[in-house]
């Protein structure tokens, strides 16, 4: 009761925000001004976009909404993003978006063990991110995956799916992908692509719960044909795992690989291939390139993902002469903003990475990317997603038994 | 404001608990009404209300607001224990979705006031450490500011920019998509 008391006391320290009636007096009381503590309160209940906004308020509110203390509180945006740099070590690096890199993420991963060995990212989902381990040069163990939070330092070793990760034989279980949505459920889901080697089609599909922290192996479902030509392009949203398909088509499916659905973006008569799929704002988006028309990159979004009927609306026409892009395919989708209407790509022949604003059509360039072994094909070894976006995620623990 | 809630329970009624505003009001309450604040729950249980409790950080205008809800919202809290035991049948539900219809109407109205007043209740929920009531007023400065530009956050709250051009020119290169 007294520790209360002293503490209310101390409330009224700082005069930040000052609440008012306009053309009304300044009151005497202190009851006209917030401290500190309860305008971070405010501000945790703001979305990233008005915390961003908000920076410039102010000094106090800068320091406010910077401060590591309170971080863990506020609502986070993309921050950056990896890139898979084969061969160096480690073998990818970190372009941030804004000259303060998000504090106390530690991108090299430093804090996984050497038991690691040498490791690659596979992906990244909400501020956790997919790693695929050798283990140590003498084990002669198969690859393995773990799953990592920069921010925190957490890491997690999974059990072995059935194939063993990052085959290259007869099977090819290169592509795999995070499902993890912290708003949702503090459990994460990790999807093996079973494939034949050399070939585009998915036979399977292994997916790890971290609730029940077990794999399942399912045969793929999808009814049309039974198998996609899948693009190496995926994303997770919303309990469900989406693919590119190359007959400009999404594939989905879920958690438990018991519901399994596609949906076509366009009709069969408009060549082209679907190159990216990905979400901002809470939607699906899905970048489709006409190169053999008008040499533009087409953006389909799915207004709404729950209903039965997958209808995609166009949105957006990107130019790719405009982007000062050769044209043709020599760029690559790095990220969608999952705030705001921006998407990042990397122009392979000038090794740019470059944000396009769809509002306004404003291209910016963020960096060059010069000393980068080429990638040019984006495959180069097992790397099938050289670009993974960045959101940090400062709260939760790792939901997992095995969690360190 | 005096009133002992809704007296059909005797034991209810029988604890009662004084609360002295700053201005020196006394406000006579049930426990259940009281005890929705951590702060005074705690006063309780260390057996200090007798000749009641002083509350020198809240203005007699603001503690009958906070009041106001309390009572509201320990009738809800009253309610759910009720139906968690094995009323599960629909007609049942039915009654407690229009309760809550009826309390989310009550909290509309309850905010409907001037920001002065809503800053007050924000520093009464804070002290009085009354969860629900701090939440629903934080959330409600929230929604308000959400969509607002820098300036007009500083004209809202009379903030003076101490940032430098420089300084403020830095933060919006970087940030430039959260001003569309």
């Amino acid at each position: 009761m007294l520790t209360s008391c002293r503490r209310v006391n101390r409330r009224f320290r700082r005069a930040s925000l000052v609440g008012m009636e306009e053309g009304s007096s300044r009151r005497a009381s202190a009851a006209a001004v917030l401290p500190d503590e309860l305008i971070i309160e405010i501000l945790a209940r703001l979305p990233a976009k008005s915390l961003c906004r908000f920076s410039c308020v102010s000094r106090a509110w800068r320091a406010l909404i910077s401060d590591p203390a309170n971080r863990r509180r506020f609502a986070q945006t993309l921050s950056g993003i990896f890139f898979s740099r084969p061969g160096s070590k480690p073998p990818w690096f970190f372009v941030g978006l804004s000259a303060s890199p998000p504090p106390g993420v530690d991108t090299a991963l430093s804090f996984l063990p050497p038991t690691c060995g040498k490791m690659e990212l596979v992906n990244s989902c909400n501020g956790l991110l997919l790693v695929r381990c050798t283990g140590a040069r003498e084990s002669r163990s198969p690859p393995f995956y773990v799953v990592c939070n920069p921010a925190t330092g957490e890491w997690i070793t999974l059990p072995q799916p059935t194939h063993a990760p990052g085959l290259m034989s007869n099977l090819d279980t290169c592509s795999a992908a995070l499902g993890f949505d912290p708003a949702a459920s503090s459990n994460f889901y990790v999807f093996q692509l079973v494939q034949e080697y050399g070939r585009d089609i998915v036979q399977a599909v292994e997916i790890y719960s971290s609730e029940t922290d077990r794999w399942v192996l399912r045969e793929s479902g999808w009814s049309e044909d039974k198998l996609i030509h899948f693009t190496r392009q995926m994303t997770y949203f919303k309990g469900f795992l989406h693919l590119c398909d190359m007959s400009s088509a999404v594939a989905s499916v879920d958690t438990e690989g018991q519901t399994w659905r596609f949906s076509r973006v366009l009709s069969d008569t408009i060549s082209g291939n679907c190159i990216s799929v990905g979400s901002s704002q809470r939607r699906l988006l899905c970048v489709y390139d006409d190169a053999w028309q008008n040499d533009a990159m087409l953006i389909y979004v799915l207004e709404d993902h729950d209903s039965e009927e997958r209808v995609w609306t166009f949105k957006h026409s990107i130019s790719k002469p405009g982007l000062t892009l050769r044209g043709g395919w020599d760029y690559y989708i790095a990220a969608f903003h999952p705030d705001s209407d921006l998407i990042f790509f990397f122009d392979l022949s000038q090794k740019r990475l470059m944000s396009y604003d769809m509002k306004h059509s404003d291209v910016h360039v963020i960096c060059t990317l010069g000393k980068v072994p080429n990638i040019v094909d984006g495959m180069v070894f097992n790397v099938r997603r050289p670009f993974l976006p960045y959101v940090p995620l400062y709260s939760g623990a790792l939901a997992s038994p095995g969690v360190n | 404001m005096a009133s002992a809630g809704s007296g059909d329970e005797k034991a209810a009624a029988a604890a009662m608990i004084t609360l002295i505003s700053s201005d020196n009001e006394k406000f006579e309450v049930t426990e259940a009404t009281a005890t929705l604040s951590q702060t005074i729950r705690h006063m309780i249980e260390d057996g200090c209300t007798d000749g009641g409790v002083p509350l020198p950080n809240v203005t007699s205008k603001i503690l009958a607001r906070v009041i106001e809800y309390c009572k509201k919202h320990a009738t809800a809290a009253a309610g759910e224990e009720g139906s968690s035991s094995s009323f599960s049948d629909a007609a049942f539900l039915e009654v407690d979705r229009a309760f809550l219809e009826e309390l989310e109407e009550f909290d509309d109205a309850f905010l409907e006031v001037d920001r002065a007043t809503l800053f007050d209740l924000i520093l009464a929920a804070n002290y009085l450490d009354i969860k629900g009531l701090l939440n629903l007023t934080c959330q409600k400065v929230a929604d308000s500011v959400k969509g607002k530009t820098p300036e007009q956050i500083r004209e809202m709250y009379n903030i003076v920019n101490d940032l430098t051009p420089e300084e403020e020119a830095e933060i919006r290169r970087e940030t430039q998509w959260a001003f569309e």
